[in-house]
């Protein structure tokens, strides 16, 4: 099923692209740029939260396919801004190619996105188009501001545990809150039934980032987040939680921005000693379990066939 | 959902593990409910029973990589 999906999401992205007449070097950029950064090799993910959501919804997906390509074209396009902004992730295909031509083709993405979101132009009286243009717009408007944000924040030396997380609810969260509503939406979900779907899909993004951040904070070769101040779970943790002589090892740490000389295996090794004597690990793992069951007790809730459930409740728990 | 008070408290546990056991007891945190107290109190019997906090210090991939 979800192998027919990926045919049918491919063939309409490949509809968009002949439709929009855009030239085959610009066509190549998108086609190896799709599904580039799956790490788990599933293809289509955006859409298929949004087909996921439609479907507990409506019990029928297909509906809200110009959503879910809508919502994978400006995922894509948002990753894109993102790794030029963070300057990292250097072996995916955007990075690979000059900046400028990277820059295009995320503008380039964000705007064959309202195309996908076009063909619902035909529906009865044009209200279903506007509400999906809309939550497409909200989320663009607000996922931008945050990462405007973000890149303030890499600059200050004091941020609490608050503005980390109202920063990632923004950030990551609108994201994929956008494709669940999106998909409720599409399936004709009530108001109160799209809001708490939407609010499901904001734990899931703050899950996601929580996760991220673990992960990469110790891989020094990929990512440059510690030495770019890049405020980060561990980072914003250490930051609140160390005191003394502690504190002031860990500050000489961060004054170490765009100096990756200094930053050699001996403070590598101290930052990892950090990470196990100070809980960051504990911490990060016990928020990431807060907001998974925050996210299972939405779908608990929600007053749909209990059949309808199975793969959202999939989706959270697979994460355990 | 105090983010501060279970930093605070996580880091104490991690400072103090016995300090865990007088949890386990029903003494309460402040700023904390029951089940942040539960979900902090699984966390930690995970990382004990692994006895490698770094194999923990990987979060699963799942749908969402």
């Amino acid at each position: 099923m979800k192998l027919q999906l990926d045919q049918i999401i491919t063939a309409e992205i490949d509809k968009i692209l002949t439709r929009s007449q855009i030239s085959t070097e610009m066509i190549d950029m998108i086609n190896s740029s799709l599904n580039a950064d799956s790490e788990t090799g599933e293809l289509f993910k955006w859409a298929h939260l949004t087909l996921m959501n439609c479907e507990c919804v409506s019990g029928v997906s297909e509906v809200a396919l110009p959503g879910a390509i809508a919502m994978e074209l400006s995922a894509l396009a948002i990753d894109i801004f993102d790794d030029i902004q963070d300057q990292d992730n250097d072996d995916l295909p955007w990075r690979q190619i000059p900046t400028a031509n990277a820059l295009n083709l995320a503008i380039c993405l964000s705007m064959l996105s309202s195309e996908a979101v076009s063909t619902l132009s035909n529906d009865r009286d044009g209200r279903i188009y506007r509400e999906i243009s809309q939550i497409l717009s909200h989320m663009w408007i607000t996922c931008s501001d945050a990462q405007s944000q973000e890149a303030l924040f890499d600059n200050r030396e004091q941020i609490t545990l608050d503005q980390y997380y109202e920063l990632v609810k923004r950030k990551s969260g609108s994201l994929t809150a956008c494709a669940c509503k999106i998909g409720a939406t599409l399936g004709g979900g009530s108001e109160s039934l799209v809001l708490q779907l939407e609010e499901f899909g904001t734990f899931l993004g703050i899950m996601s980032q929580i996760r991220n951040d673990l992960n990469d904070f110790l891989d020094f070769e990929k990512k440059k987040d510690f030495v770019n101040n890049k405020k980060t779970l561990p980072y914003v943790y250490l930051l609140n939680i160390l005191k003394g002589n502690t504190a002031e090892q860990f500050k000489k740490l961060t004054q170490m921005k765009g100096n990756e000389l200094k930053f050699g295996k001996e403070e590598q090794d101290y930052l990892k000693k950090l990470v196990i004597d100070e809980g960051v690990v504990h911490y990060c793992r016990v928020m990431y379990e807060l907001y998974r069951e925050k996210s299972m007790k939405i779908i608990q809730a929600i007053t749909v066939p209990e059949k309808r459930k199975e793969k959202m409740i999939k989706l959270v728990k697979e994460n355990v | 959902m105090s983010h501060e008070s279970i930093a605070k408290l996580v880091h104490n546990l991690v400072k103090n593990p016995e300090s865990m056991r007088s949890r386990e007891h029903g003494v309460p945190s402040a700023g904390l409910n029951t089940n942040e107290l539960i979900i902090i109190q699984r966390v930690f019997s995970e990382c004990e029973v692994s006895g490698d906090v770094m194999t923990l210090g990987t979060l699963p991939l799942g749908f969402w990589a």
